[in-house]
Protein backbone atom coordinates (compact mmCIF):
# COMPACT_ATOMS: atom_id res chain seq x y z
CA UNK A 1 0.00 0.00 0.00
CA UNK A 2 2.54 2.41 1.04
CA UNK A 3 4.96 1.46 -1.96
CA UNK A 4 1.89 1.97 -4.42
CA UNK A 5 0.98 5.27 -3.10
CA UNK A 6 4.88 6.45 -3.23
CA UNK A 7 5.06 5.48 -6.99
CA UNK A 8 1.89 7.41 -7.97
CA UNK A 9 3.93 10.53 -6.25
CA UNK A 10 6.88 9.82 -8.78
CA UNK A 11 5.03 9.93 -11.69
CA UNK A 12 4.28 13.99 -12.30
CA UNK A 13 0.99 14.15 -13.71
CA UNK A 14 -0.13 17.74 -13.16
CA UNK A 15 -3.04 19.10 -13.65
CA UNK A 16 -4.08 21.37 -16.34
CA UNK A 17 -4.42 24.39 -14.09
CA UNK A 18 -0.63 23.51 -12.41
CA UNK A 19 0.85 23.73 -15.96
CA UNK A 20 -1.13 27.10 -16.43
CA UNK A 21 0.83 28.42 -13.98
CA UNK A 22 4.24 27.26 -14.59
CA UNK A 23 3.92 28.36 -18.68
CA UNK A 24 2.16 32.01 -17.67
CA UNK A 25 5.38 32.42 -15.74
CA UNK A 26 7.58 32.06 -19.42
CA UNK A 27 8.67 35.37 -21.05
CA UNK A 28 6.42 35.53 -24.08
CA UNK A 29 9.49 34.40 -26.75
CA UNK A 30 9.59 31.25 -24.97
CA UNK A 31 5.72 30.80 -24.02
CA UNK A 32 5.50 31.09 -27.83
CA UNK A 33 7.79 28.63 -28.89
CA UNK A 34 6.34 26.58 -26.07
CA UNK A 35 3.40 25.77 -28.32
CA UNK A 36 5.59 23.29 -30.30
CA UNK A 37 5.94 20.85 -26.76
CA UNK A 38 2.63 19.25 -27.38
CA UNK A 39 -1.07 20.05 -28.50
CA UNK A 40 -1.89 20.30 -24.27
CA UNK A 41 0.41 23.15 -23.91
CA UNK A 42 -0.60 24.90 -27.09
CA UNK A 43 -4.25 24.65 -25.98
CA UNK A 44 -3.65 25.80 -22.49
CA UNK A 45 -1.04 28.99 -24.17
CA UNK A 46 -3.60 30.09 -26.03
CA UNK A 47 -6.38 30.09 -23.36
CA UNK A 48 -7.95 33.16 -21.99
CA UNK A 49 -6.67 32.08 -18.45
CA UNK A 50 -3.10 31.77 -19.14
CA UNK A 51 -3.24 35.16 -20.64
CA UNK A 52 -5.10 36.53 -17.00
CA UNK A 53 -2.44 34.42 -15.16
CA UNK A 54 0.27 36.57 -17.10
CA UNK A 55 -0.90 39.77 -17.41
CA UNK A 56 -2.27 39.66 -13.38
CA UNK A 57 1.67 38.35 -12.74
CA UNK A 58 3.27 41.15 -14.66
CA UNK A 59 1.27 44.13 -13.76
CA UNK A 60 4.06 45.52 -12.66
CA UNK A 61 6.90 44.50 -15.07
CA UNK A 62 8.59 46.48 -17.27
CA UNK A 63 7.95 45.90 -21.09
CA UNK A 64 10.86 46.34 -23.64
CA UNK A 65 10.75 49.92 -24.34
CA UNK A 66 13.15 52.09 -26.88
CA UNK A 67 13.01 55.91 -27.77
CA UNK A 68 13.52 56.35 -31.22
CA UNK A 69 14.30 59.24 -33.70
CA UNK A 70 12.06 61.22 -35.56
CA UNK A 71 12.15 61.44 -39.81
CA UNK A 72 14.47 58.26 -40.21
CA UNK A 73 15.24 55.43 -41.35
CA UNK A 74 14.67 53.30 -37.74
CA UNK A 75 17.29 54.89 -35.71
CA UNK A 76 17.19 54.18 -31.77
CA UNK A 77 18.10 56.64 -28.70
CA UNK A 78 17.85 54.54 -25.84
CA UNK A 79 16.56 50.91 -26.19
CA UNK A 80 15.57 49.14 -23.08
CA UNK A 81 15.06 44.91 -23.88
CA UNK A 82 15.72 41.79 -21.84
CA UNK A 83 12.94 41.92 -19.89
CA UNK A 84 10.93 39.14 -18.49
CA UNK A 85 7.77 40.09 -19.82
CA UNK A 86 8.87 39.26 -23.10
CA UNK A 87 12.24 37.56 -22.84
CA UNK A 88 13.59 39.52 -25.64
CA UNK A 89 17.57 39.48 -27.05
CA UNK A 90 17.34 42.40 -28.90
CA UNK A 91 16.19 46.22 -29.00
CA UNK A 92 12.86 47.24 -30.40
CA UNK A 93 14.80 49.29 -33.26
CA UNK A 94 16.75 45.73 -34.30
CA UNK A 95 13.41 44.20 -34.69
CA UNK A 96 11.90 47.26 -36.57
CA UNK A 97 15.17 46.96 -39.08
CA UNK A 98 14.69 43.12 -39.82
CA UNK A 99 10.22 43.56 -40.87
CA UNK A 100 11.80 46.26 -43.36
CA UNK A 101 14.41 44.14 -44.47
CA UNK A 102 13.07 41.55 -45.07
CA UNK A 103 9.11 42.72 -46.29
CA UNK A 104 9.96 45.51 -48.28
CA UNK A 105 13.85 44.82 -49.47
CA UNK A 106 14.97 48.07 -51.83
CA UNK A 107 11.97 49.56 -51.49
CA UNK A 108 11.68 53.64 -50.22
CA UNK A 109 10.72 53.03 -46.51
CA UNK A 110 10.10 55.01 -43.62
CA UNK A 111 8.28 54.62 -40.39
CA UNK A 112 6.11 57.35 -39.58
CA UNK A 113 5.03 56.76 -36.43
CA UNK A 114 5.35 54.38 -33.20
CA UNK A 115 2.91 53.64 -30.52
CA UNK A 116 2.49 53.22 -26.56
CA UNK A 117 1.16 49.50 -27.93
CA UNK A 118 3.57 47.63 -30.17
CA UNK A 119 2.83 49.35 -33.26
CA UNK A 120 4.12 51.38 -36.11
CA UNK A 121 2.74 53.05 -39.28
CA UNK A 122 4.99 52.65 -42.02
CA UNK A 123 5.07 54.62 -45.68
CA UNK A 124 6.13 52.58 -48.66
CA UNK A 125 6.98 55.07 -52.23
CA UNK A 126 7.24 52.48 -54.93
CA UNK A 127 7.56 54.94 -58.00
CA UNK A 128 11.10 57.05 -57.74
CA UNK A 129 8.87 59.55 -59.84
CA UNK A 130 7.73 62.58 -57.77
CA UNK A 131 4.87 63.23 -59.90
CA UNK A 132 3.80 59.80 -59.40
CA UNK A 133 4.41 58.44 -56.16
CA UNK A 134 1.81 56.84 -54.92
CA UNK A 135 2.58 56.05 -50.89
CA UNK A 136 1.11 52.59 -49.55
CA UNK A 137 0.71 52.35 -45.63
CA UNK A 138 0.82 49.79 -43.53
CA UNK A 139 0.03 48.50 -40.04
CA UNK A 140 2.82 46.42 -38.43
CA UNK A 141 4.17 44.92 -34.92
CA UNK A 142 7.51 44.65 -35.76
CA UNK A 143 7.95 41.88 -33.24
CA UNK A 144 5.40 39.28 -34.44
CA UNK A 145 6.42 40.44 -38.09
CA UNK A 146 2.01 41.02 -38.81
CA UNK A 147 2.00 43.81 -41.19
CA UNK A 148 -1.73 45.29 -42.41
CA UNK A 149 -1.62 47.07 -46.00
CA UNK A 150 -3.86 49.78 -45.66
CA UNK A 151 -6.41 50.23 -48.34
CA UNK A 152 -5.33 53.17 -50.97
CA UNK A 153 -5.61 56.32 -50.56
CA UNK A 154 -8.65 57.98 -52.72
CA UNK A 155 -6.07 60.12 -54.51
CA UNK A 156 -2.58 60.74 -54.38
CA UNK A 157 -1.37 62.62 -51.61
CA UNK A 158 1.36 61.66 -49.10
CA UNK A 159 2.35 63.61 -45.63
CA UNK A 160 4.89 62.70 -43.33
CA UNK A 161 3.76 63.95 -40.97
CA UNK A 162 1.31 61.42 -39.44
CA UNK A 163 -0.17 59.37 -36.57
CA UNK A 164 -0.87 56.12 -35.81
CA UNK A 165 -3.62 56.04 -33.01
CA UNK A 166 -5.26 53.07 -31.15
CA UNK A 167 -8.62 52.45 -28.91
CA UNK A 168 -7.52 49.93 -26.27
CA UNK A 169 -9.36 48.41 -23.31
CA UNK A 170 -7.39 46.55 -20.61
CA UNK A 171 -4.08 46.57 -23.15
CA UNK A 172 -5.79 45.09 -26.16
CA UNK A 173 -5.41 47.19 -29.62
CA UNK A 174 -9.71 46.76 -30.46
CA UNK A 175 -9.23 49.61 -33.60
CA UNK A 176 -7.12 51.79 -34.75
CA UNK A 177 -6.57 55.07 -37.48
CA UNK A 178 -4.40 56.27 -39.23
CA UNK A 179 -3.55 60.06 -39.36
CA UNK A 180 -2.22 62.07 -42.50
CA UNK A 181 -1.80 65.59 -41.43
CA UNK A 182 -2.16 67.95 -44.05
CA UNK A 183 -0.59 70.98 -43.86
CA UNK A 184 0.42 71.84 -47.88
CA UNK A 185 -2.90 72.50 -50.05
CA UNK A 186 -4.84 74.71 -47.71
CA UNK A 187 -5.27 77.67 -49.12
CA UNK A 188 -7.37 78.87 -45.52
CA UNK A 189 -4.25 79.75 -42.89
CA UNK A 190 -6.38 78.74 -40.07
CA UNK A 191 -7.46 75.36 -41.20
CA UNK A 192 -6.15 72.21 -41.27
CA UNK A 193 -7.36 69.08 -42.80
CA UNK A 194 -6.87 65.16 -41.50
CA UNK A 195 -7.16 62.81 -43.44
CA UNK A 196 -8.37 59.58 -41.57
CA UNK A 197 -8.55 55.97 -42.05
CA UNK A 198 -10.67 54.07 -39.74
CA UNK A 199 -9.60 49.98 -39.35
CA UNK A 200 -13.36 50.20 -38.28
CA UNK A 201 -15.36 51.02 -41.15
CA UNK A 202 -12.46 50.12 -43.75
CA UNK A 203 -12.28 53.74 -45.45
CA UNK A 204 -10.88 56.70 -45.59
CA UNK A 205 -11.86 60.32 -44.27
CA UNK A 206 -10.96 63.71 -43.93
CA UNK A 207 -11.55 66.50 -41.31
CA UNK A 208 -11.23 69.99 -40.94
CA UNK A 209 -9.59 71.48 -38.10
CA UNK A 210 -10.23 75.16 -37.69
CA UNK A 211 -6.97 76.95 -35.53
CA UNK A 212 -7.05 80.20 -33.76
CA UNK A 213 -3.96 81.30 -35.01
CA UNK A 214 -2.70 81.26 -38.77
CA UNK A 215 -0.75 78.07 -39.86
CA UNK A 216 2.28 79.51 -40.64
CA UNK A 217 3.20 80.41 -37.03
CA UNK A 218 2.92 76.96 -36.80
CA UNK A 219 6.02 75.52 -38.16
CA UNK A 220 5.82 71.61 -38.65
CA UNK A 221 3.65 70.05 -36.39
CA UNK A 222 4.77 66.69 -34.86
CA UNK A 223 2.18 64.66 -33.99
CA UNK A 224 2.31 62.29 -30.99
CA UNK A 225 0.09 59.01 -30.37
CA UNK A 226 -2.01 58.54 -27.47
CA UNK A 227 -5.26 56.59 -26.40
CA UNK A 228 -7.13 57.54 -29.10
CA UNK A 229 -5.77 61.20 -29.29
CA UNK A 230 -2.86 62.21 -31.45
CA UNK A 231 -1.04 65.41 -30.58
CA UNK A 232 0.24 67.78 -32.37
CA UNK A 233 3.23 69.77 -31.13
CA UNK A 234 3.83 72.42 -32.60
CA UNK A 235 6.35 75.04 -31.94
CA UNK A 236 4.54 76.28 -28.73
CA UNK A 237 1.03 75.38 -29.24
CA UNK A 238 -0.68 71.59 -28.78
CA UNK A 239 -3.92 70.16 -30.20
CA UNK A 240 -5.90 67.37 -29.66
CA UNK A 241 -8.68 65.97 -31.96
CA UNK A 242 -11.10 64.75 -29.16
CA UNK A 243 -12.09 67.46 -29.17
CA UNK A 244 -10.63 69.55 -31.55
CA UNK A 245 -8.53 71.78 -29.07
CA UNK A 246 -5.42 74.06 -28.82
CA UNK A 247 -3.92 73.71 -25.89
CA UNK A 248 -1.16 75.56 -25.35
CA UNK A 249 2.55 74.23 -23.81
CA UNK A 250 2.26 75.21 -20.19
CA UNK A 251 5.84 77.41 -20.85
CA UNK A 252 4.50 78.54 -24.07
CA UNK A 253 4.75 82.11 -22.12
CA UNK A 254 7.78 82.41 -21.01
CA UNK A 255 10.80 84.11 -22.48
CA UNK A 256 13.26 82.05 -21.25
CA UNK A 257 16.05 79.86 -22.54
CA UNK A 258 15.13 76.08 -21.59
CA UNK A 259 15.00 72.91 -23.84
CA UNK A 260 12.08 70.08 -23.70
CA UNK A 261 10.80 67.06 -24.79
CA UNK A 262 7.32 65.39 -24.68
CA UNK A 263 6.91 62.04 -24.68
CA UNK A 264 4.85 59.57 -23.60
CA UNK A 265 4.76 57.81 -19.95
CA UNK A 266 1.98 55.04 -18.75
CA UNK A 267 -0.51 56.42 -21.08
CA UNK A 268 0.22 60.06 -20.23
CA UNK A 269 1.65 63.18 -22.14
CA UNK A 270 4.22 64.47 -20.43
CA UNK A 271 6.24 67.55 -21.24
CA UNK A 272 9.18 68.18 -19.70
CA UNK A 273 11.74 71.60 -20.13
CA UNK A 274 14.94 72.46 -18.13
CA UNK A 275 15.59 76.06 -18.10
CA UNK A 276 18.77 77.21 -16.89
CA UNK A 277 19.31 80.89 -14.67
CA UNK A 278 22.17 82.69 -14.05
CA UNK A 279 22.40 82.86 -9.68
CA UNK A 280 24.72 85.60 -9.30
CA UNK A 281 24.98 85.20 -5.30
CA UNK A 282 26.14 81.44 -6.28
CA UNK A 283 27.64 82.62 -9.18
CA UNK A 284 26.44 79.65 -10.72
CA UNK A 285 24.10 78.40 -13.43
CA UNK A 286 21.20 76.81 -11.59
CA UNK A 287 18.97 74.08 -13.59
CA UNK A 288 15.37 74.20 -13.13
CA UNK A 289 13.36 71.24 -14.11
CA UNK A 290 9.96 71.21 -14.35
CA UNK A 291 7.66 68.21 -15.72
CA UNK A 292 3.82 67.95 -16.73
CA UNK A 293 1.20 65.72 -17.50
CA UNK A 294 -1.77 65.80 -19.65
CA UNK A 295 -4.58 65.60 -17.60
CA UNK A 296 -8.38 66.26 -19.14
CA UNK A 297 -7.16 69.17 -21.13
CA UNK A 298 -4.32 70.65 -18.69
CA UNK A 299 -1.39 70.62 -17.68
CA UNK A 300 -0.31 69.59 -14.31
CA UNK A 301 2.69 70.40 -13.07
CA UNK A 302 4.06 67.15 -11.65
CA UNK A 303 7.42 67.97 -10.04
CA UNK A 304 9.59 70.77 -9.90
CA UNK A 305 13.20 70.14 -8.78
CA UNK A 306 16.37 71.80 -9.02
CA UNK A 307 18.68 68.82 -9.95
CA UNK A 308 22.36 69.53 -8.64
CA UNK A 309 23.63 69.31 -12.01
CA UNK A 310 27.19 71.56 -12.88
CA UNK A 311 27.80 73.42 -15.61
CA UNK A 312 25.70 74.83 -18.94
CA UNK A 313 22.20 74.27 -19.49
CA UNK A 314 23.64 73.51 -23.11
CA UNK A 315 25.15 70.76 -21.38
CA UNK A 316 21.84 68.51 -20.52
CA UNK A 317 18.55 67.88 -22.81
CA UNK A 318 15.83 66.30 -21.37
CA UNK A 319 14.74 63.10 -23.10
CA UNK A 320 11.80 61.48 -21.85
CA UNK A 321 9.60 60.54 -18.76
CA UNK A 322 10.37 56.53 -18.13
CA UNK A 323 7.38 54.81 -20.05
CA UNK A 324 6.24 52.26 -16.92
CA UNK A 325 7.71 54.38 -14.35
CA UNK A 326 6.58 58.69 -13.96
CA UNK A 327 8.80 59.45 -11.57
CA UNK A 328 12.19 58.63 -13.56
CA UNK A 329 13.27 60.73 -16.06
CA UNK A 330 15.82 60.90 -18.13
CA UNK A 331 18.16 63.15 -20.35
CA UNK A 332 20.98 63.41 -22.48
CA UNK A 333 24.35 65.27 -20.87
CA UNK A 334 26.12 66.59 -23.57
CA UNK A 335 28.92 67.58 -21.10
CA UNK A 336 29.61 63.72 -19.93
CA UNK A 337 28.54 61.93 -23.08
CA UNK A 338 26.22 60.11 -20.82
CA UNK A 339 22.74 59.36 -20.02
CA UNK A 340 21.14 60.47 -16.46
CA UNK A 341 18.33 59.41 -14.99
CA UNK A 342 16.80 61.79 -12.22
CA UNK A 343 14.32 60.51 -9.70
CA UNK A 344 11.13 63.15 -9.63
CA UNK A 345 10.16 62.80 -6.38
CA UNK A 346 13.83 63.26 -4.43
CA UNK A 347 15.52 65.28 -7.03
CA UNK A 348 17.83 62.47 -6.92
CA UNK A 349 20.25 62.32 -10.12
CA UNK A 350 22.15 59.22 -11.21
CA UNK A 351 24.46 59.31 -14.25
CA UNK A 352 25.68 55.91 -16.36
CA UNK A 353 29.06 55.83 -17.16
CA UNK A 354 28.41 53.15 -19.41
CA UNK A 355 26.94 54.03 -22.65
CA UNK A 356 24.95 49.75 -21.87
CA UNK A 357 24.46 48.81 -19.07
CA UNK A 358 23.20 44.95 -17.98
CA UNK A 359 21.53 44.37 -15.33
CA UNK A 360 19.95 40.45 -14.55
CA UNK A 361 19.46 39.68 -18.03
CA UNK A 362 18.21 43.35 -18.48
CA UNK A 363 20.08 45.84 -20.91
CA UNK A 364 19.96 49.35 -21.16
CA UNK A 365 21.33 51.06 -23.77
CA UNK A 366 22.06 54.66 -24.87
CA UNK A 367 24.33 53.92 -27.98
CA UNK A 368 22.43 56.44 -29.87
CA UNK A 369 22.74 59.44 -27.50
CA UNK A 370 26.12 60.00 -28.86
CA UNK A 371 24.62 61.93 -31.55
CA UNK A 372 25.04 65.54 -32.03
CA UNK A 373 21.40 66.12 -33.16
CA UNK A 374 20.36 66.20 -28.94
CA UNK A 375 22.35 69.32 -28.63
CA UNK A 376 20.16 71.30 -30.71
CA UNK A 377 16.36 70.40 -29.79
CA UNK A 378 14.90 67.47 -28.21
CA UNK A 379 11.81 67.50 -29.53
CA UNK A 380 12.45 65.02 -32.23
CA UNK A 381 11.55 61.67 -30.39
CA UNK A 382 8.89 58.88 -30.26
CA UNK A 383 8.47 55.93 -27.53
CA UNK A 384 7.91 52.67 -28.85
CA UNK A 385 6.98 50.47 -26.27
CA UNK A 386 5.62 46.97 -26.11
CA UNK A 387 2.58 45.86 -24.40
CA UNK A 388 2.74 43.44 -21.92
CA UNK A 389 0.85 40.71 -24.00
CA UNK A 390 1.20 39.96 -27.80
CA UNK A 391 -1.89 40.70 -29.77
CA UNK A 392 -3.25 40.02 -32.87
CA UNK A 393 -3.15 43.97 -35.37
CA UNK A 394 -7.04 43.79 -35.61
CA UNK A 395 -9.07 43.38 -38.52
CA UNK A 396 -11.69 45.56 -40.20
CA UNK A 397 -15.18 43.95 -39.77
CA UNK A 398 -16.63 41.72 -42.35
CA UNK A 399 -18.81 43.77 -43.73
CA UNK A 400 -16.36 47.18 -43.92
CA UNK A 401 -13.92 45.01 -45.51
CA UNK A 402 -16.87 44.16 -48.24
CA UNK A 403 -16.97 47.91 -48.77
CA UNK A 404 -13.42 48.37 -48.47
CA UNK A 405 -12.65 45.66 -51.04
CA UNK A 406 -15.33 47.34 -53.78
CA UNK A 407 -14.03 49.61 -56.16
CA UNK A 408 -15.91 52.52 -55.53
CA UNK A 409 -14.11 53.26 -52.38
CA UNK A 410 -14.95 56.83 -51.25
CA UNK A 411 -13.17 59.68 -49.91
CA UNK A 412 -16.13 61.87 -47.27
CA UNK A 413 -15.15 65.19 -47.22
CA UNK A 414 -16.11 67.29 -45.05
CA UNK A 415 -15.96 71.13 -45.04
CA UNK B 1 -5.68 29.88 24.00
CA UNK B 2 -3.40 27.29 25.89
CA UNK B 3 0.07 26.48 24.59
CA UNK B 4 -0.74 22.79 23.19
CA UNK B 5 -3.49 24.64 21.18
CA UNK B 6 -1.29 26.97 19.57
CA UNK B 7 0.61 23.45 17.97
CA UNK B 8 -1.03 21.35 15.62
CA UNK B 9 0.94 17.75 14.52
CA UNK B 10 0.71 17.20 10.15
CA UNK B 11 1.45 13.48 9.32
CA UNK B 12 2.59 12.55 6.29
CA UNK B 13 2.09 9.74 3.92
CA UNK B 14 4.82 7.96 5.46
CA UNK B 15 3.41 8.34 8.49
CA UNK B 16 5.93 10.96 9.77
CA UNK B 17 4.88 13.49 12.16
CA UNK B 18 5.69 17.02 12.29
CA UNK B 19 4.82 19.19 15.13
CA UNK B 20 4.27 22.96 13.96
CA UNK B 21 2.79 26.23 15.11
CA UNK B 22 -0.78 26.65 14.05
CA UNK B 23 0.47 29.99 12.66
CA UNK B 24 3.22 27.95 10.56
CA UNK B 25 0.90 25.55 9.57
CA UNK B 26 -2.21 27.70 8.35
CA UNK B 27 -0.97 29.14 5.76
CA UNK B 28 -2.16 26.18 3.95
CA UNK B 29 -5.80 26.94 3.12
CA UNK B 30 -6.05 23.19 3.12
CA UNK B 31 -4.93 22.97 6.43
CA UNK B 32 -6.65 26.27 7.58
CA UNK B 33 -10.27 25.13 6.03
CA UNK B 34 -9.80 21.18 7.89
CA UNK B 35 -9.29 23.16 11.19
CA UNK B 36 -12.45 25.62 10.83
CA UNK B 37 -14.12 22.23 10.06
CA UNK B 38 -12.58 21.15 13.58
CA UNK B 39 -13.54 17.41 11.79
CA UNK B 40 -9.65 16.95 12.37
CA UNK B 41 -8.24 16.73 16.04
CA UNK B 42 -4.83 18.13 16.79
CA UNK B 43 -3.56 15.60 14.63
CA UNK B 44 -4.22 16.42 10.43
CA UNK B 45 -3.37 13.61 8.31
CA UNK B 46 -1.83 14.48 4.56
CA UNK B 47 -2.05 11.63 2.29
CA UNK B 48 -1.26 12.97 -0.56
CA UNK B 49 2.66 14.48 0.75
CA UNK B 50 5.57 12.91 1.78
CA UNK B 51 7.75 13.08 4.82
CA UNK B 52 10.36 14.23 2.88
CA UNK B 53 8.71 16.41 1.12
CA UNK B 54 6.64 17.94 3.73
CA UNK B 55 9.97 18.86 6.13
CA UNK B 56 10.51 21.36 2.91
CA UNK B 57 6.99 22.59 3.19
CA UNK B 58 7.01 23.46 6.91
CA UNK B 59 10.88 24.94 6.47
CA UNK B 60 9.23 27.43 3.82
CA UNK B 61 5.61 28.11 6.15
CA UNK B 62 8.14 28.55 9.06
CA UNK B 63 10.16 31.36 7.35
CA UNK B 64 7.14 33.34 6.02
CA UNK B 65 5.08 33.16 9.19
CA UNK B 66 4.26 35.72 10.77
CA UNK B 67 4.67 34.65 14.29
CA UNK B 68 4.65 37.15 17.56
CA UNK B 69 6.89 39.32 16.45
CA UNK B 70 8.85 36.76 14.61
CA UNK B 71 8.39 38.02 10.88
CA UNK B 72 10.25 41.22 10.67
CA UNK B 73 12.55 39.51 7.81
CA UNK B 74 12.51 42.40 4.83
CA UNK B 75 10.95 41.41 1.86
CA UNK B 76 14.36 41.30 -0.17
CA UNK B 77 16.02 39.20 2.94
CA UNK B 78 12.91 37.16 1.85
CA UNK B 79 13.35 37.37 -1.55
CA UNK B 80 16.95 35.88 -1.36
CA UNK B 81 16.05 33.12 0.88
CA UNK B 82 13.40 31.80 -1.65
CA UNK B 83 15.77 31.90 -4.15
CA UNK B 84 18.26 29.79 -2.18
CA UNK B 85 15.41 27.53 -1.55
CA UNK B 86 14.41 26.84 -4.82
CA UNK B 87 18.33 26.77 -6.46
CA UNK B 88 19.64 23.08 -5.85
CA UNK B 89 16.47 21.32 -5.96
CA UNK B 90 16.32 18.85 -7.79
CA UNK B 91 13.50 17.72 -10.45
CA UNK B 92 11.51 15.58 -8.76
CA UNK B 93 11.74 17.21 -5.37
CA UNK B 94 10.26 20.66 -7.37
CA UNK B 95 8.01 18.51 -9.16
CA UNK B 96 7.01 17.09 -5.65
CA UNK B 97 6.41 20.70 -3.95
CA UNK B 98 4.69 21.96 -6.96
CA UNK B 99 2.11 19.32 -6.57
CA UNK B 100 2.22 19.46 -2.57
CA UNK B 101 1.84 23.18 -3.01
CA UNK B 102 -1.20 22.56 -4.65
CA UNK B 103 -2.36 20.17 -2.74
CA UNK B 104 -2.26 22.19 0.49
CA UNK B 105 -2.87 25.25 -1.13
CA UNK B 106 -0.06 27.75 -0.37
CA UNK B 107 -0.65 29.74 -3.18
CA UNK B 108 2.90 31.62 -3.00
CA UNK B 109 4.82 28.63 -2.88
CA UNK B 110 3.21 27.04 -5.43
CA UNK B 111 4.15 30.71 -7.20
CA UNK B 112 7.87 29.81 -6.14
CA UNK B 113 8.28 26.33 -7.45
CA UNK B 114 6.47 27.08 -10.73
CA UNK B 115 8.43 29.80 -11.47
CA UNK B 116 11.68 28.03 -10.89
CA UNK B 117 10.75 25.15 -13.01
CA UNK B 118 9.73 28.08 -15.58
CA UNK B 119 13.20 29.35 -15.23
CA UNK B 120 15.03 25.75 -15.66
CA UNK B 121 14.06 25.33 -18.43
CA UNK B 122 14.79 27.25 -21.58
CA UNK B 123 14.70 25.30 -25.19
CA UNK B 124 11.85 22.78 -26.36
CA UNK B 125 14.35 19.77 -25.89
CA UNK B 126 14.82 20.78 -22.24
CA UNK B 127 10.65 20.83 -22.15
CA UNK B 128 10.72 17.09 -23.63
CA UNK B 129 13.86 15.97 -21.50
CA UNK B 130 12.96 17.55 -18.31
CA UNK B 131 9.58 17.17 -17.98
CA UNK B 132 8.94 13.90 -19.71
CA UNK B 133 6.26 15.28 -21.99
CA UNK B 134 5.62 13.54 -25.34
CA UNK B 135 5.44 15.51 -28.24
CA UNK B 136 2.24 14.45 -30.01
CA UNK B 137 2.48 16.65 -33.21
CA UNK B 138 2.82 15.34 -36.59
CA UNK B 139 5.38 16.98 -38.81
CA UNK B 140 3.21 19.39 -40.80
CA UNK B 141 1.49 20.31 -37.58
CA UNK B 142 4.60 21.14 -36.57
CA UNK B 143 5.67 23.10 -39.32
CA UNK B 144 2.60 25.40 -39.20
CA UNK B 145 3.41 26.16 -35.38
CA UNK B 146 6.84 27.30 -36.61
CA UNK B 147 5.49 28.96 -39.99
CA UNK B 148 3.00 31.26 -37.85
CA UNK B 149 5.24 31.99 -34.45
CA UNK B 150 8.21 32.53 -36.86
CA UNK B 151 9.70 35.84 -35.25
CA UNK B 152 9.91 33.47 -31.92
CA UNK B 153 11.72 30.69 -33.19
CA UNK B 154 14.73 33.18 -34.56
CA UNK B 155 17.84 33.46 -32.90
Amino acid sequence: MEIEKRRKMDSFTFTEDIWTVILARLPIKSMTTSKLVCKQWKSIIESPFLRELFLAHHQNSHSSWSLMLRNHSPKEVVAHYGCKVWGLQRSLGSYVSSLITAKFHNQNVRVLAYTEVGLILICVITSSNPWTRIPTYYVANPVSGQCVKIPPLPESFHSSHAGLVTRTENGVVLSYKVVLIDTVNNRNEHLFTLIIYSSETGMWSSNNLHYSIPISRLKIPIPICLNGKVVVSIDLYGSCDHPYRVIPFPDSEKKMNFKRSCTTSQGNLMYMNIASIYNYDEGAMEHKLKVWRLKIGEWQLVSETSPGLSGNYLDYSPLFVHPFDGNTMYMWSEMYKTLASINLRSGKSTVYNELERSRNGQTLSSVGCKRKFLVLSASFFWMFVLPRWLYRIPCTSEVAEKTSSGKNLKMKITT
Amino acid sequence: MSKSEKKIVLKSLDNEAFEVEKAVALQSQTIWVMCEDKCVGNEIPLENVTGQILAKVIDYCKKHAVVDGDGDESSEELKNWDTEFTKNMDQSTLFNMILAANYLNIKSLLNLTCQAVADKTKTIDEFHTFLNIENNFTPEEEAQICQENLWAFDD
